[in-house]
């Protein structure tokens, strides 16, 4: 199973999502603004980013800019968390370099499906 | 004799009967004079009544639109307030319904799955709260993408067939082989299809829903039709007008028996007009209902036409006490859109500048009441008005405006007399002693005073109140120079200087301007930082004035 990066800053967000990627047997390490997950990112290289995107410190976009600019940390599949509806977040979430997105509250299954396909090796899919 | 003393109480009669007719004809003469100056009253005392409503009318309306914006900002922050703790319940509700079943409990897990299905029925309550919230505060945006039409069936289908089947349901889709792609805002369009589908679900049980899909070629631009049919309950020909509203489902009793927001449909209502399209509906009791949507292939924005009828663009004040310059100003901007309300003075202005807030004020500088450097600084100094951009409409460069006219120099009030000297000395015609100086000024003392003056320094003087009296004055003599104020009634100053340039005869007279008020320094490069623009009354081009305020406005009312 893989390691994921979950940074939120919301706590009940941030726990029932790290309990239920547990529960399927991933390694999840947590962080709680986007400085702290740049740092994560770099020393444990985990091989996906689940990234809220309205964090404090360093916002979610800007973390993300910073990740695909960095050469160690640039592979690293990063799906955005957006709330409902914002569709405009979800646009600049990609135009960040995020490969993915899922709206908040998230569907379990949902986004176990699109952590699955990232996960996958290039030429898989 | 007798003769004569007959024709002369004849005469004596017809002169009284003359005499009375003259009388009553004089009398009526006046009484019709009364009236009209009664009329006249009235007529001026309903202008300003009228006014007075407008003013107050515009006002109600501004702060209904900012009280209903202030609501639309309320429930949007607070439906985000309320998600965050729902997401929570809704979150660990799921999470215990996983462990359950590994810590073999199975007897919460109908009771956990209320807790969620609660959750979740609250979570659609607040995100149609929001959406409505934000399609009547006009923020609801609109993202079109290209997209393929089968594939979002296909994902609607995926999404909502769990659902359909709770009641026993059968879902058909029945979709076209040409349907192509569409360049529209997808997320509204599946938003649409659910609430039109889960709509079908709730009031069907072991039925058939249909969704069906085809495209619609047209010349002005290809269509598609959704369809979603269910065997349904139905409903009755009463209860079909109210459908799209908010809050309103067929009855009250609906509401209890099959739950909802009643608002699913209102937003459908909205969204399909904001993708320039309709959604309508056929029904009968018993039979099932027809939910039909028509929407263009291809999203168009709509035309920026309607701002300028509705006067969104921007409000104008106008504050001038000359009801000529107001009703000029007026026509214009209203012509091109704006909205526009009139002051007649400084204090009202003041007053509707805090009320109403516009984009734009013009401002003349000399009115009786509060005069405009007044207005001005209060404006400025008044932190929430400070930004308002302020055009001076106004004779205060009488300066460069005299000159410009062709007055030959220039001295303020109070006069100086050496100065006045000086200047006459240079450019009046002839000498002291032989010369005429016209003194023209609507204020006695003024007159007086110069009088004094000129007849002191070897001068005749004679005397004019304003322009037009000037005028006749120039006809009977010529003067070797003429004093002439420049705020007078009938004929100011600057008419008068026109006209003298106008004749042939007169041109050459040297006009010298006196004018109460000169700028200082400091009060011009004061006027320079607080002022957008200075227009001079009377000689600026319509045209720049307008287009001076129409390219603050722009600025800051972006279309």
């Amino acid at each position: 199973m893989a390691k994921i990066l979950l940074v939120e800053d919301n706590e009940l967000n941030r726990d029932m999502l790290s309990r239920r990627l547990s529960r399927r047997g991933h390694q999840v390490l947590e962080a709680i603004d986007g400085e702290a997950a740049l740092a994560l990112a770099a020393s444990e290289r985990p091989d996906l980013i689940l990234m809220d995107m309205s964090l404090p410190v360093l916002d979610g976009w800007e973390a993300t800019r910073r990740l695909k600019a960095t050469p160690a940390t640039r592979l690293i599949p990063v799906i955005a968390l957006t709330a409902h509806a914002m569709v405009a977040d979800r646009e600049r979430s990609l135009e960040a370099g995020c490969d993915d997105f899922d709206t908040k509250p998230v569907e379990i299954e949902r986004l176990l499906g699109k952590i699955a396909r990232l996960l996958l090796p290039p030429g898989a899919g | 004799m007798s003769e004569i003393e007959q024709l002369k109480r004849r005469l004596e009669r017809e002169r009284r009967a003359r005499k009375a007719a003259e009388a009553i004809a004089e009398e009526k003469t006046r009484e019709i004079y009364e009236t009209n100056i009664r009329l006249q009253q009235l007529n001026s005392r309903l202008e300003e009544l009228v006014r007075q409503r407008t003013v107050e009318l515009a006002a109600a309306r501004d702060e209904a639109v900012r009280a209903s914006q202030a609501k639309s900002d309320f429930l949007a922050s607070m439906s985000h307030e309320l998600r965050t703790p729902l997401n929570a319940i809704i979150g660990y509700s799921e999470i215990l319904l996983e462990e359950t079943d590994e810590l073999g409990q199975p007897a919460i897990r109908s009771d956990l799955e209320k807790i969620r299905g609660a959750g979740k029925h609250l979570l659609g309550l607040i995100n149609d709260v929001l959406d409505l919230s934000k399609i009547e505060a006009g923020r609801m945006e609109i993202f079109p993408e290209m997209f393929a039409v089968a594939d979002m069936l296909a994902e609607v289908r995926a999404t909502i067939e769990p659902l359909v089947a709770k009641n026993g349901n059968r879902l058909v889709v029945e979709a076209a082989a040409d349907l192509g792609e569409m360049c529209s805002d997808q997320t509204k369009i599946r938003q649409n299809l659910f609430n039109l589908l889960s709509n079908a679900a709730k009031f069907t049980h072991s039925g058939t829903i249909t969704l069906g899909a085809r495209r619609l070629p047209a010349a002005d631009g290809d269509r598609l039709e959704f369809k979603v049919v269910d065997t349904g309950i139905g409903m009755s020909d009463e209860q079909l007008p109210k459908l799209f509203q908010a809050f309103s489902q067929a009855d009250t009793s609906t509401n209890r028996r099959y739950g909802g927001t009643g608002l699913g449909l209102a937003i459908t209502r909205h969204f399909c007009r904001m993708l320039g399209g309709e959604v309508s509906v056929e029904s009968r009791p018993g039979e099932g209902s027809v939910f039909t949507i028509v929407l263009p292939a291809h999203y168009r924005e709509p035309e920026a036409a309607g701002h300028a009828a509705t006067g969104r663009q921007g409000l104008l004040l106008i504050i001038d006490d000359d009801r000529n310059t107001r009703e000029l100003l007026e026509a214009e901007f209203a012509g091109r859109g704006y909205r526009v309300v009139q002051a007649m003075g400084g204090a009202e202005g003041l007053r509707l500048a805090r009320q109403l807030r516009p984009d734009v004020i013009t401002l003349d500088i000399v009115m009786p009441d509060v005069d405009g450097w007044s207005v001005l600084r209060s404006l400025k100094d008044d932190p929430e008005l400070c930004g308002i951009p302020v055009v001076l409409v106004t004779i205060l460069g009488d300066r460069e405006m005299a000159y410009a006219l062709g007055a030959a120099e220039f001295v303020t009030k109070p006069v100086d007399p050496e100065r006045l000297a000086d200047v006459l000395a240079r450019v009046a015609s002839s000498a002291r002693g032989e010369g005429e100086i016209l003194v023209v000024d609507d204020d006695v003392v003024t007159r007086e005073v110069l009088r004094r003056t000129l007849v002191r320094q070897g001068w005749r003087v004679t005397e004019a109140t304003d322009g037009r009296e000037c005028l006749e004055r120039l006809g009977q003599g010529r003067p070797a120079a003429i004093l002439l104020d420049l705020m007078m009634p009938r004929m100011d100053g600057f008419e008068a200087i026109e006209a003298i340039r106008g004749q042939a005869e007169w041109r050459a007279i040297p006009v010298v301007v006196v004018t109460a008020k000169d700028l200082t320094r400091e009060e011009s490069e004061w006027l320079t930082r607080h002022a957008e623009a200075v227009f001079q009354k009377g000689a600026y081009e319509r045209s720049e004035l307008i287009d001076e305020v129409e390219r603050i406005m722009v600025r800051r009312v972006p279309v």
